[in-house]
């Protein structure tokens, strides 16, 4: 299901979607229309512009945490313009399984549009590597990430986008006992706890990022 | 110097009739014999110089108890009287008499080269009113002690010219008496050209009181010049007598003058009842009550400044500002209400000497200081104001040139180079291979998201986003997550505020922190918002270079925006130590 008030984007996107073997079941133009079709047809995923009439503010973010809470099944992609971290993380502070953050321009790879459709759809978190960037940019004074190593770095980058081990291992061309002692260093080295979940690990590193 | 009561005033002024009338007895009944026609004229002048330095002299200490001149005046009367101790044909009044009979010439020396002040001030002065003493007591002391002067008996006038007759001939211009003389002249030539110099270097408000006294001074010190040179060019001794009269003539006027000097700034203070009358006729308009003030205390010179509290500086009477600082030559009264001060006078130093008067024409025209005072802060916020404006209107014409630049060299150039790639491939379509198409093709694609990403940060820079959706707090950590110098922002309050508000102290973050980075070299930054009673405050301080011109363009417009919400914007940045900029933003 596609909401956006841009016709043609909406169009473009629901294209690509179906060339890449989605079934878009609706094409909506703001928040309310994508609500009302949800509670009729529930889909596996959303894909929603953070901006839509009336206010052209937050609304796909505001429709994001209330598809959360009714259709707790359904993913939610968000496609913003702004590389916002603070939109992300309310994103994925609302606690949903199931969401994403992803810049608009990411549409132009097809490829890269319907892997996070899909990993939204099956409860996973997607954070933009845009975000992530600008979150471990970011200069400090008393920086924790300079004591991780630069592969240490990549790897807490890829976990901050929302990946698996195994989507680690297979980014970064690494085996998995690798993988696995990477992230372990990380989290030791920064002190955090090591959550059970991909989901969970994303808030935590994302929260430690923006401290 | 005290100012003189009244009962050590009235002892001073029965001792100088006393002193009078000893001296009108010790010339009668003294011993000596004063020729009968003679005696009349010379009682009269004599009384009638002592008493008027004396009377007048305490009129003076009463009108200007800062000034000694009315001290010297009196101690020049009692001096005066004082040497008709020779009269008495004794030994002990030969003896008072030779020693005291011309200190009075040396206190005139005194007053005249202290006029109007009675102080020694500098060392001309210092060397006449030195000279003019050792020329009378010490010298006499050395003719009666060392040359033994000889007492004559009582049969003639009494000696040492108490009363004015032809000389007896017996003077020796080969002697010591000649260089004397030639002192004495030397010492009240120059005398003369002090007091011509300082009335010359007068203002006009000095001038006219210290013209009456000047004119006195010139005149009687002239007399005694010629006198004096008559004696050396043996001029023929009716002549010298003639002289020697008008001198005493002169002496007697001479007070009066001053009187009437003193006279003149009473008569000033009566002009304050027309000033006042005059100040409420009308509006004021900028100059008017300056002018007023001035042709009231006869100073053209003079120069009104107001002061305004919350800009803590004084401005002129049309809105502009001024520095205020002592100068050479200018004094400055402040004048004030209920304790604090709202305007300064700079004037001729002489109205110091007058601080009654000035203090009368400050009252009456305290109401008038006061509306104008307003007025000037009104005129003076308008300059503001318009200049604000100008320079504001001016930032958004440089800021929309600089977008027009950006859009112009960045995304603009770019998405020619897309549609120059498309149409390319369009072209190619059939001839080159698919390959080279998509080479192409990516070439294009890195252009957009180039062009999407420089778009991305021009829209940011022209507006942030997140500081209409979520506030000030995400959106300044936003700017501090962006920022190439580590910034911390210490919590910002989690409400809203007004929109006005909210992007000002945005701005101010902004900017304070792309100079932190552009300039300061700094190597962090600390941003914190904090409430206070009436507003908002923010503050950005960095460790970096210091030195930031507060005037500057960039600091400047943030202040004019601060400004325009009735807020302040105060920067600190010495040179080597950091910039702190602060801004108060008042919010409901």
């Amino acid at each position: 299901m596609v909401a956006d008030d841009a016709a043609l984007f909406r169009a473009g996107i629901s294209r690509l979607l179906a060339d890449a073997g989605f079934d878009v079941t609706a094409q909506v133009g703001d928040a309310a229309a994508l609500l009302d079709a949800v509670d009729r047809d529930p889909p596996d995923a959303v894909v929603v512009d953070i901006r839509m009439p009336p206010t052209h503010t937050t609304e796909g973010l505001d429709a994001a945490r209330v598809l959360a809470e009714r259709h707790p099944g359904t993913g939610v992609l968000v496609l913003s313009a702004h590389v916002e971290p603070h939109y992300a993380m309310r994103l994925v502070e609302s606690g949903a399984s199931g969401t994403g953050y992803l810049l608009k321009e990411r549409v132009a790879d097809a490829g890269e549009l319907a892997d996070a459709v899909r990993r939204v759809a099956a409860g996973g978190v997607v954070i933009d590597p845009g975000v992530v960037a600008q979150l471990v940019g970011r200069r400090r004074v008393h920086d924790p990430l300079a004591s991780l190593s630069e592969r240490e770095r990549e790897v807490l980058a890829v976990m901050a986008e929302g990946r698996s081990n195994q989507a680690i291992c297979e980014r970064l061309f690494l085996s998995p006992k690798t993988v696995e002692a990477y992230v372990h260093n990380v989290f030791t080295k920064l002190d955090l706890h090591q959550a059970a979940d991909t989901n969970r690990r994303v808030l935590a590193v994302l929260a430690h990022l923006r401290a | 110097m005290q100012r003189l009561r009244p009962r050590t005033r009235a002892a001073l002024a029965a001792a100088g009739a006393a002193a009078g009338v000893a001296a009108a007895a010790a010339l009668v009944w003294g011993g000596y014999q004063v020729p009968a026609d003679l005696l009349a004229p010379t009682l009269v002048l004599d009384l009638a110089v002592g008493w008027s330095f004396i009377g007048v002299g305490l009129v003076a200490w009463r009108r200007r108890p800062d000034s000694r001149t009315g001290l010297l005046m009196v101690v020049l009367g009692f001096a005066w009287f004082a040497r008709f101790a020779v009269a008495v044909d004794s030994r002990a009044g030969f003896v008072v008499g030779v020693l005291v009979g011309s200190v009075y010439l040396s206190v005139l020396v005194h007053l005249l080269a202290t006029f109007p002040g009675g102080r020694v001030q500098d060392r001309t002065q210092r060397v006449l009113v030195t000279v003019g003493y050792l020329l009378s007591a010490p010298l006499d002391a050395v003719f009666l002690f060392v040359f033994g002067a000889q007492r004559q008996l009582g049969e003639g006038p009494p000696p040492n010219g108490l009363v004015i007759a032809p000389s007896n001939g017996e003077f020796d211009p080969s002697g010591v008496d000649l260089a004397v003389q030639a002192v004495v002249v030397v010492l009240f030539g120059s005398l003369l050209a002090t007091v011509f110099t300082r009335w010359r270097a007068a203002g006009p408000a000095q001038r006219r009181s210290l013209t009456p006294g000047a004119v006195g001074a010139a005149l009687i010190v002239g007399t005694i010049l010629v006198e004096r040179t008559a004696v050396l060019l043996l001029i023929p001794p009716a002549v010298g007598v003639a002289l020697a009269w008008s001198a005493a003539v002169v002496l007697v006027v001479w007070p009066l003058a001053l009187l009437l000097g003193l006279l003149r700034s009473q008569l000033d203070r009566s002009a304050v009842g027309p000033l006042i009358v005059e100040l409420g006729a009308g509006l004021p308009v900028p100059e008017r009550l300056r002018s007023a003030l001035a042709a009231t205390l006869h100073d053209p010179s003079l120069e009104l400044a107001y002061w305004l509290p919350e800009r803590r500086a004084f401005v002129d009477p049309a809105g502009a500002p001024v520095t205020v600082a002592p100068a050479r030559g200018r004094a400055m009264t402040y004048l004030e209400r209920d304790g604090a001060p709202i305007a300064v006078l700079v004037h001729d130093p002489v109205l110091a000497a007058e601080p009654e008067l000035v203090a009368a024409v400050a009252a009456g025209a305290g109401l008038a200081v006061e509306n104008d005072r307003l007025h000037a802060e009104v005129r003076s916020q308008l300059r503001e104001v318009q200049a604000s404006r100008a320079r504001i209107v001016e930032a958004a014409d440089g800021a929309r040139r600089r977008v027009e630049r950006d859009l112009h060299d960045g995304a603009q150039q770019r998405l020619v180079t897309v549609a120059l790639a498309l149409r390319l491939a369009h072209t190619q379509l059939g001839t080159a291979t698919s390959a080279e198409l998509a080479a192409l093709l990516d070439e294009a694609g890195a252009e957009l998201a180039g062009a999407l990403a420089e778009l991305r940060e021009l829209a940011r820079g022209i507006y942030p986003v997140l500081l209409t959706d979520a506030g000030l707090g995400p959106a300044l950590d936003s700017l501090a997550e962006r920022c190439p110098v580590p910034a911390v922002v210490a919590a910002v309050p989690a409400r809203r505020w007004a929109e006005a508000v909210e992007q000002t102290c945005y701005f101010v973050v902004s900017e304070a922190l792309a100079n932190a980075v552009k300039h300061a070299r700094a190597s962090q930054v600390a941003v914190e918002v904090r409430e206070t009673g009436g507003g908002l405050r923010v503050e950005v301080a960095d460790d970096g270079a210091g030195g930031a011109d507060a005037g500057g363009s960039g600091l400047r417009g943030l202040a004019d925006r601060v400004a325009t919400l009735g807020g302040e914007l105060t920067v600190r940045s010495p040179r080597g130590g950091g910039t702190r900029v602060v801004g108060t933003v008042p919010c409901a």
